[in-house]
């Protein structure tokens, strides 16, 4: 019996010892990807994850350059022709990978089946004012809008814009985007395998239509490995080549690594407190005014955010969104009210509201470390105004729930008095931050106005300058809008967010901007010599 | 005996309905907006919702859906995720194999080092050996599985580069390396509890008549240990190990998640998070009727040892 065990256990050390390590003769990049991609479908591609995959395998009508200017991909040109009416002239010289030709009926089908209520995609949003999508021309597709909208021109630089093919798709039916699916795109690299939870292996694109596109690796492997830990131990151990979705604690091990780059991108987000204005006290301006003064956010800057974000004032997006006339944004920037640490000043404009002497609130955040350390911060800041504050702390899904409007008391209305949450813009419009956030509209159910603010004259403002083109009238509009919102703060901007990302110092760094999540591709990537 | 088994599988029928209803219940509990949940909190039409509602039966009353999930599950189907867009089933076939090698080869390992443990232990009961070793299974019992997989990450994989830091390998010999670290992080723990068992039955067994009078008649202390009181003691280790198994399915999250291996567990724990409740009911589901099925096998297996036991069934 004990020779039988000993034999067993020598089998198994055998087995276990002498497995060779893979022979590397293929130049692999590695991605590590915090999780699973959502799916293998643009309709679903709207994440810092699923993105960094489909963006290989698809091209987009209209992209964003190093910039983040608009330009043509899959286009040759497009043109605004009236208010509502956008053509797009679409290349006659690109073939999907399977080596089928890319036709307008392809580029119609691909931005119009986020209309279809059925797939629920995640951009049928962002294309919510088109009225109707038409090939109108051999090589031509016009878009009109249902109104006028100044940020529509940027939707087809998104995973909205991405063209697959037709016929695979359709032939395709429920499989589509599955790992049991296949996905036509006409990216230079294509789905080679997909082992769901596990990892996803892309090749090259044999019949890429841009001939003088010269791969120079011969796989990308995309890594699902969860655990930050682990992921970081990938990248500086050498066994992984990029990763972007990292914990700020973390970082200064990445940092400290000879193998790894880290380059911090702007978010064009914000990390903001929410007050929840349909809930007395906070529909009270000087409640508002008396919070912000009383929490020292430079003090939080300093010792909780650090790299993870830019000092805020009361504007709602950092510099990446300043767009054309950016030096506007840099005068008006210096004329902000700001509401600076300063305890009796706080004391002085809760004492001329409805409660003088102070109150019990909720704040609710999710379980990110630094959002929970700035909540405490805040917490023990409150105590000097008799505000005692609740923190809830609940898992991400449900925080989004909170977020937007998922989470609501038996008359409807929202159930927190205060929310840290972020926000991010979908490009580089100055308006991306300021219209989801503040209008009226997006303070409903599923939408993005988390301080559930509705000022009239904001609104009109707001929807004035969305129907402007000319940047300085529209940063006129602008200023307007939030001199109202400088003065009403239904929003505390904690800071503007910059994200890590993590390169390996073998291989040429991939471009990243801050519209990384639709154009981030691997096209460029090569083993340094 | 056929009689026996069939009256067993029989009264595992209402635990099962009773379970489901639980899970489905449990799951619903937290108030939250699938929806809302599924869109990431992006807007959508009026229609949009409608029809999300609609596919995935959000619009139908509580025992309504129910009775869907059910009903579909007898026809194979266990609902599509509301985070993945895909089967429930194909996310977690394609998650299985792994999770259950892994769960496998820890339950050999923890054999391999438990057994031998708890007989030396039983051997030199109180003493110095026994002592330490016990001590030893203490401390493996007590360490954070999390935190041992991580340090057999850095020194095993990352420092002397044995084994692969992530993945789970692309074939049953390639697992067989990739799985070996993870495999001894999950097996600590149960190497504890399978120790103290095998040298409480072995323990038992020694002092049992026919031990003594064998060893009072100068049979050799090995033959005695091995060729009596061990085949005796083994049947109560196999019953913990076997249930033990079970609950290592779901427990092995922890350790799939460190070494990236995609298993059930962590798939289970993402859905939990993300209010994803086809993945999260059927998963729980079929872990409860794995477990059901384990007991059966046991007691089955128990009937046909010991009479005594299906006479009183």
């Amino acid at each position: 019996m004990k020779n039988r065990i000993l034999a067993m256990l020598l089998a198994l050390a055998l087995v276990v010892l002498c497995v060779p390590a893979m022979a590397e003769e293929t130049v692999t990049y590695t991605v590590a990807l915090d999780g699973e991609i959502v799916a293998m479908d643009p309709a679903f591609s709207y994440d810092f994850t699923t993105n960094l995959v489909t963006n290989q395998i698809c091209e987009s009508v209209l992209t964003y350059d190093e910039n983040d200017q608009l330009v043509p991909m899959l286009a040759s040109s497009w043109e605004q022709v009236d208010d509502v009416t956008y053509v797009y002239t679409i290349r006659d010289d690109v073939n999907f990978s399977d080596g089928t030709p890319m036709t307008v009926d392809d580029v119609v089908f691909s931005v119009a089946r986020h209309l279809d209520p059925d797939l629920g995609s995640y951009l049928s949003g962002l294309l919510y004012a088109v009225e109707s999508i038409e090939a109108t021309g051999e090589w031509e597709m016009t878009i009109k809008l249902a109104e006028p909208n100044a940020s529509f021109m940027y939707v087809l630089g998104t995973a909205a814009g991405y063209v697959i093919s037709k016929a695979n798709t359709e032939a395709q039916g429920d499989l589509f985007g599955t790992p049991e699916g296949t996905i036509v795109g006409t990216g230079p690299f294509v789905l080679d395998s997909w082992r769901s939870g596990q990892d996803i292996t892309l090749v090259p694109n044999e019949n890429y239509w841009d001939a003088s596109f010269e791969p120079a690796v011969d796989e990308i492997v995309f890594q699902i490995i969860p655990e930050d830990i682990t992921r970081i131990t990938a990248l500086t151990s050498g066994e992984a080549d990029l990763a972007t979705v990292l914990p700020t604690d973390l970082v200064p091990m990445l940092e400290a690594s000879p193998n790894v780059d880290v380059e911090y991108v702007d978010s064009m987000g914000v990390l903001y407190l929410s007050f929840n204005c349909a809930m007395p006290p906070f529909d009270e301006v000087a409640v508002r005014q008396a919070i912000y003064c009383a929490i020292d956010f430079a003090e939080i800057q300093e010792t909780i955010i650090m790299d993870a974000g830019m000092p805020a004032s009361i504007l709602p997006n950092s510099e990446a969104l300043y767009g054309p006339a950016a030096e506007e944004w840099v005068a008006y920037a210096e004329t902000v009210p700001t509401y600076d640490y300063d305890v009796e000043r706080a004391q002085e404009l809760l004492a001329t509201s409805s409660v003088p002497d102070g109150f019990s609130m909720t704040l609710v955040t999710n379980e990110d470390s630094t959002r929970y350390n700035v909540c405490l911060a805040i917490q023990e800041d409150l105590k000097a105004i008799g505000i005692d504050c609740e923190i809830v702390k609940v898992s991400s899904e449900e925080h989004t729930n909170y977020q937007y409007g998922g989470v609501v008391d038996a008359d409807g209305y929202r159930e927190y008095g205060m929310l840290i949450g972020g926000w991010g813009a979908d490009w580089a419009d100055v308006s991306a931050n300021l219209e989801p956030l503040y209008a009226g509209r997006n303070a409903c159910a599923g939408g993005t106005n988390a301080a559930l603010y509705d000022n009239e004259e904001v609104n009109a403002l707001i929807d004035a300058q969305a129907a402007v083109t000319d940047p300085s009238e529209r940063n006129a509009l602008i200023f307007q809008a939030l001199d109202i919102i400088g003065e009403e703060v239904p929003y505390i901007i904690v800071t503007y967010p910059i994200r890590p990302v993590a390169t390996s110092t073998s291989f040429t760094k991939p471009l990243t901007t801050p519209s990384w999540v639709w154009n981030m591709r691997f096209n460029d990537v090569a083993p340094v010599a | 005996m056929s009689k026996y088994i069939f009256k067993r599988i029989l009264s595992l029928i209402p635990i099962v309905i009773i379970v489901s209803v639980l899970i489905f219940a449990m799951v619903r509990i937290t108030p939250s907006d699938p929806v809302a949940v599924m869109m990431k909190g992006k807007k959508i039409t009026p229609e949009t919702r409608a029809s999300i509602e609609a596919q995935f039966d959000l619009d139908k009353s509580y025992p309504e859906q129910y009775i869907c999930w059910i009903r579909n599950i007898f026809k194979g189907d266990f609902g599509t995720s509301f985070h993945y867009k895909q089967p429930v089933l194909s996310l977690v076939s394609s998650r299985l194999p792994n999770t259950l090698q892994l769960v496998m080869m820890a339950s050999l390992l923890a054999l391999l080092i438990a057994l031998p443990l708890g007989i030396v232990c039983a051997v030199n009961m109180n003493r110095m050996a026994d002592r330490v070793l016990s001590l030893l299974t203490l401390i493996f019992v007590s360490a954070p599985t999390f935190l041992v997989g991580i340090l057999l990450m850095l020194g095993f994989a990352v420092k002397l580069g044995w084994f692969p830091v992530y993945g789970a390998g692309h074939n049953f010999v390639e697992n067989l390396h990739a799985l070996f670290l993870p495999a001894v992080a999950l097996a600590l723990n149960m190497v504890a509890l399978i120790a103290r068992i095998t040298r409480s039955n072995m323990i038992e067994q020694l002092n049992a008549p026919y031990a003594q009078t064998a060893i009072a008649k100068g049979v050799p202390l090995r033959k005695v240990v091995m060729g009596h009181c061990f085949k005796n003691a083994l049947i109560p280790v196999i019953t913990v190990t076997s249930i033990q198994f079970g609950g290592m399915i779901v427990g092995a999250v922890l350790v799939e998640n460190v070494f990236a291996l995609g298993g059930v567990g962590a798939l289970l724990i993402d859905a939990i998070k993300q209010a994803d409740y086809p993945v999260t009911q059927s998963i729980t589901l079929m872990m409860v009727v794995v477990f059901l099925t384990i007991n059966l096998i046991v007691d089955v297996l128990y009937a046909a040892i010991d009479p005594r036991i299906r006479l009183d069934a």
